[in-house]
């Protein structure tokens, strides 16, 4: 199943392997709501990543207000570069983990691959 | 008989759902921000995803071209091809019959009208090499903490050639609150006329607007010219602010700093400065 998402400031760190496998199971699913709700999960997971290892709330306003902004280029991403180390690795294994956790779900609830 | 089983839409559903959960419990600070904003996280890629489209929208809607739905992808592989070869071509201006099916082409693509000659004149270059510029300094009390983005690039201080940066200035052809942030400077010295007619020149090229293509990356975005330069020693032809450099991505191995470079013509000023869509073929007909 191929389905599109929306860019993202953190889209090159999405480990394109693991959603692959992840994507499997939904081979019956209407691609756009799949998209949505990965979407979704990986807006509040990215967010939440960064926001964490902000040291300041003035950084964490700056990078909110970066965000409604200029969601969809790598400005957040460049920014966040600046202020915390190894930021691209931390988002990389935040994703890999909830689409991991993810995958365990989608194995255990009965539902097979195709 | 097999135990039922829960939909894949509705496993995913439900980790969404505590997803949002966990960052409203554990992110306080943002949760009052999002809500003070009337927004959610969800929201925020709406939100920043209208303020592109709405420039794009709004660009459209005074005239009666077709939409960039209209175009089909086969048209657009073919320009694409043809503004590649053009970029990877030695710097030149654009001419001729070449010249008006580019623009005709562009202009339906990007939705507002570009054009190679305006009042009579025609860029230094249209095709060029963009090299990076730092952050320009807008004001004497301008400094680079002052600047939202990239601050890696670095500020050079001084008065630009066209004068401290003045927004909204009334001789601007740009109602863009901070020109400096999406500015390129070509190579205007090189013009004959620079040397007798500099000042009326300088008048009518200060903020002008342009888009800048890299059609390598399907990128575009709509700048203002705010000084002069680079020399031709620096086999450069022409400079970008760290904006336009990234939302471009001028740097790219693609790319390599090839860019086309074609007026906008805008005279009700209706157009923001920043980046514009430039449709993939997967999204036309």
């Amino acid at each position: 199943m191929s389905i599109s998402l929306t860019p993202a400031y953190y889209s090159k760190c999405i480990p394109q392997d693991v959603l692959a496998s992840v994507l499997e199971f939904f081979s019956d699913d209407d691609p756009k709501q799949v998209a949505k709700q990965l979407d979704s999960m990986f807006d509040h997971i990215a967010l939440r990543t960064v926001l964490t290892h902000l040291e300041s709330n003035a950084d964490r306003v700056a990078f909110l207000e970066l965000c409604r902004d200029e969601h969809q280029s790598t400005s957040p991403l460049d920014w966040a570069i600046l202020k915390i180390d190894n930021i691209e690795v931390r988002l990389q294994e935040s994703l890999e983990r909830s689409l991991l956790a993810l995958y365990q779900k989608l194995q255990t609830s009965g539902k097979t691959t195709t | 008989m097999p135990a039922a089983t829960t939909s894949a839409l509705a496993v995913l559903s439900d980790q969404v759902a505590q997803t949002k959960q966990v960052f409203a419990e554990t992110q306080t600070l943002a949760s009052d921000w999002l809500a003070q904003q009337n927004l959610i996280v969800d929201a925020l890629r709406q939100r920043a995803s209208e303020s592109v489209e709405s420039q794009v929208l709004r660009s459209v809607s005074d005239n009666s071209r077709p939409s960039v739905s209209q175009v089909t992808s086969e048209e657009l592989s073919s320009v694409t091809q043809k503004l590649r070869s053009y970029a990877l071509g030695p710097p030149s201006q654009l001419a001729g019959n070449e010249s008006l099916y580019l623009e005709q082409q562009l202009s339906d693509l990007l939705g507002f009208d570009v054009a190679t000659v305006l009042d009579g004149r025609q860029l230094p270059h249209n095709a060029a090499t963009m090299s990076a510029l730092p952050h320009q300094q807008r004001s004497p009390e301008d400094t680079l903490e002052k600047h939202r983005h990239h601050q890696e690039a670095g500020l050079q201080t001084g008065r630009s050639q066209f004068g401290w940066f003045v927004p909204n200035a009334a001789d601007s052809h740009s109602n863009h609150s901070q020109p400096e942030e999406y500015s390129v400077t070509v190579q205007l010295q090189y013009l004959d006329e620079w040397q007798s007619q500099r000042q009326e020149l300088k008048k009518w090229y200060r903020y002008r607007k342009i888009v800048v293509i890299n059609p390598f990356e399907r990128r575009a975005t709509i700048a203002a010219i705010t000084g002069v330069g680079p020399t031709e020693r620096l086999q450069y032809q022409c400079a970008g602010s760290p904006e336009v450099i990234r939302e471009t991505m001028v740097w790219s191995l693609a790319s390599q700093g090839k860019v086309l470079l074609f007026y906008v013509d805008d005279p009700e000023d209706t157009l923001a400065l920043g980046p514009v869509s430039m449709p993939n073929p997967g999204q036309l007909l």
